[in-house]
């Protein structure tokens, strides 16, 4: 168990809508070792943004066990959760969702001050992962003045720059060009690599499941397809 | 905390036209409150002041029941002015001048227009009347103040000195003062409705018909120094003021006296100076505040207050209605960033603080901005003064608004308050969005 990040036990989560009942996932059983680098697939309404939000403590389990290093994070309540949130988990969202207000190194800091990070140390830190996604010379423009590969580079770079267990991007690429996107996937398969953070995906891109070394195939709420790539 | 204010400052300034809006109706609340404050605190100052220091004096002295018998049997609730109660004027901290009247009922005859009148005689000296009421010469509207008694004695002697030194000639047509004096060309000071109606002249003559406590008639021939117009609602229109030794000595009253207008130090207030000076003077005599003898006026700047607060809490709903206006529609705009932010590690004690705080910095600016206007626009309005006509007065009268510290912190303080209140409820809707909601939000 503690050789996986995210361990998933009998999971379901419904819906409810009007007196509707949606499935939204059935039954769902899954464990993500460290440092893993995987991709959650499958058409829309499969049941693959609903998997992360649950994994990320976004959101709650109808039932089933939720597991985040250890962590059982359908036991938590939300302060808890905020603060799994905050030491474990690293979000890199398709919008970007950057603060507009905070430029590119106050955006990768602000974790780490919420943290409570002494303001020396994340400055440092700060500019050194900016410096590693290839933002150096960017860090003091704001979101509404970078493009949108920047943006995500800057929204990777606040992921894991608190070095958590676990990054969960939802469609990271959904909004770049292919190149910007190979970019960014080579930026993140180094990081997986160099800081040894767990990735988990969500996408329809082609391109991001090419990059995964694990496949994870979703359909009407349900794991049909979990594949290992070389 | 920091971090947290500092996105909530930069965020302020993210929609600058709405921030702007809404400070700009905190601006105006703030403005009309304090502003308003400031005029009624000149009206009310100067309806306190001329009534003060024109009228009253800050504190009265009476014989209980003063008030209910002073029309009908003036005699009945008079007091002694002696030694003994000038030493316990004196030995009260606070006082600093005072003034002993008279108050009887006669008749006024003015000779040219055959015309007879009744009419309330106040006598005072006027040396201390003025002490006590350092504005009463100027309401003189005509003529002269009347010569005090005391100043009378000394022209008196001055006078007869001169007519020891000079001998009297027939041959000059002038003639010494003291003769005028002593020829009964005793003065008074009328009303301007008793002058109008007299047809009156400055210097004419008049004969006052008086009955002394032992019912009999006396007669006083004066004639008309001056034109005293207090020039505050309500006045009567039947008064006359002569010297108060010269109405003693034609109705034998001694050391009598119907009333002590007493005048205290700046720094006191009359409300906190009746308790002390009623307990030197004993129960015997009652202790009144300028106030308390004038119930109409209390009544009058009550209802300015009560309208005034009304005014207040128009103006808080109006902010309040503007920023909760404001602040739902940024919650609204901004649910998707709420989600980010608690997908980050805020908690919801964050968004609420975050919330709270930009709208507590919109109420600041509007309110500060609004609070150096006011401060400059009443300093300067209370240095050149504003020409206001009062209630039942036909002359302007000049006010000196004036608005104190205290006022406008409680008013910036009341402005952060409505602010933070307003903010409280989308505040509290964004900080319990559930952050899969939030986030879902485009």
């Amino acid at each position: 168990m503690t050789d996986h990040t995210v361990v998933l036990r009998n999971v379901s989560k419904i819906y409810r809508q009007n007196s509707l009942a949606v499935h939204a996932l059935t039954d769902i059983n899954l464990d993500i070792p460290k440092q893993d680098f995987a991709c959650l697939s499958g058409p829309s309404g499969s049941g693959k943004s609903t998997l992360l939000n649950l994994i990320g403590g976004l959101d709650k389990p109808s039932s089933g066990e939720i597991s985040v290093d250890g962590q059982r994070v359908d036991q938590l309540g939300k302060s808890e959760l905020a603060q799994l949130r905050l030491r474990k988990i690293g979000f890199v969202f398709q919008a970007y969702n950057l603060i507009p207000v905070l430029n590119a190194r106050e955006n990768v800091e602000f974790v780490m001050q919420l943290q409570g990070m002494a303001a020396d140390e994340r400055g440092d830190k700060a500019m050194q992962i900016l410096k590693e996604v290839g933002l150096e010379g960017l860090e003091n423009r704001r979101p509404g003045e970078l493009s949108g590969g920047q943006q995500q580079r800057v929204a990777v770079a606040r992921a894991i720059v608190s070095e958590p267990s676990l990054v969960l991007a939802d469609e990271p690429t959904a909004n770049l060009d292919s190149k910007t996107a190979t970019a960014l996937m080579e930026m993140l398969v180094h990081m997986n690599q160099e800081h040894h953070v767990t990735f988990i995906f969500s996408t329809h891109d082609k391109l991001v499941m090419d990059f995964s070394r694990r496949l994870i195939q979703l359909r009407d709420g349900k794991i049909v397809e979990d594949l290992r790539q070389s | 905390m920091w971090d947290l204010l500092r996105v909530a400052l930069r965020n302020v300034g993210r929609n600058k036209r709405r921030s702007l809006i809404t400070a700009i109706t905190v601006f105006i609340g703030v403005l009309v409150i304090a502003g308003t404050r400031g005029l009624l605190n000149g009206l009310q100052g100067e309806i306190r002041s001329a009534l003060t220091q024109k009228m009253h004096g800050d504190l009265q002295l009476h014989k209980a029941g003063y008030q209910d018998s002073i029309d009908a049997s003036p005699y009945k609730v008079m007091f002694r002015f002696d030694d003994a109660l000038q030493q316990k004027l004196r030995d009260t901290p606070g006082v600093v001048a005072w003034s002993p009247r008279l108050r009887v009922l006669g008749l006024l005859n003015h000779q040219k227009s055959q015309t007879t009148v009744p009419v309330m005689i106040q006598a005072f000296d006027s040396v201390a009347e003025t002490a006590v009421c350092p504005r009463l010469p100027a309401s003189i509207v005509q003529g002269g103040m009347l010569v005090s008694g005391t100043e009378r004695m000394e022209q008196v002697q001055r006078d007869d000195d001169l007519a020891e030194a000079q001998p009297f000639d027939p041959g000059k047509k002038t003639r010494p003062k003291s003769l005028l004096n002593t020829s009964g060309q005793h003065q008074i000071l009328v009303t301007p409705g008793l002058f109008r109606g007299f047809e009156a002249a400055i210097g004419d003559e008049v004969v006052l018909l008086l009955q002394d406590k032992n019912n009999m008639q006396q007669a006083v021939v004066a004639q008309i120094a001056g034109v005293l117009d207090y020039g505050l609602p309500n006045a009567q229109n039947r008064l006359i003021w002569m010297d108060a030794g010269t109405l003693a000595r034609t109705l034998s009253l001694g050391d009598e006296i119907s009333e002590l207008a007493i005048s205290i130090d700046k720094n006191a207030t009359a409300e906190d100076m009746k308790p002390l000076l009623q307990a030197r003077v004993g129960n015997t005599l009652v202790a009144e505040t300028y106030l308390d003898i004038t119930g109409f006026l209390r009544d009058a700047m009550t209802l300015q207050n009560v309208i005034f607060n009304a005014i207040v809490v128009i103006m808080f709903l109006i902010v309040v209605a503007a920023i909760v206006n404001t602040s739902l529609m940024t919650v609204m705009e901004r649910t998707r960033e709420i989600g980010t932010l608690m997908a980050l590690g805020y908690q919801r004690k964050h968004i609420l603080f975050l919330f709270l705080i930009e709208s507590a910095a919109i109420g600041l600016s509007g309110g500060v901005a609004a609070l150096i206007a006011v401060a400059a626009g009443i300093a300067y309005l209370g240095q050149t003064g504003m020409q206001f006509v009062l209630p039942g007065q036909t002359d302007a009268t000049v006010l000196h608004p004036y608005v104190s510290v205290l006022f406008l912190s409680m008013v910036l303080a009341l402005a952060l308050l409505s602010a933070v209140i307003a903010a409280f409820l989308p505040a509290y809707k964004a900080s319990h969005m559930r952050p899969v909601e939030a986030l879902s939000k485009s």
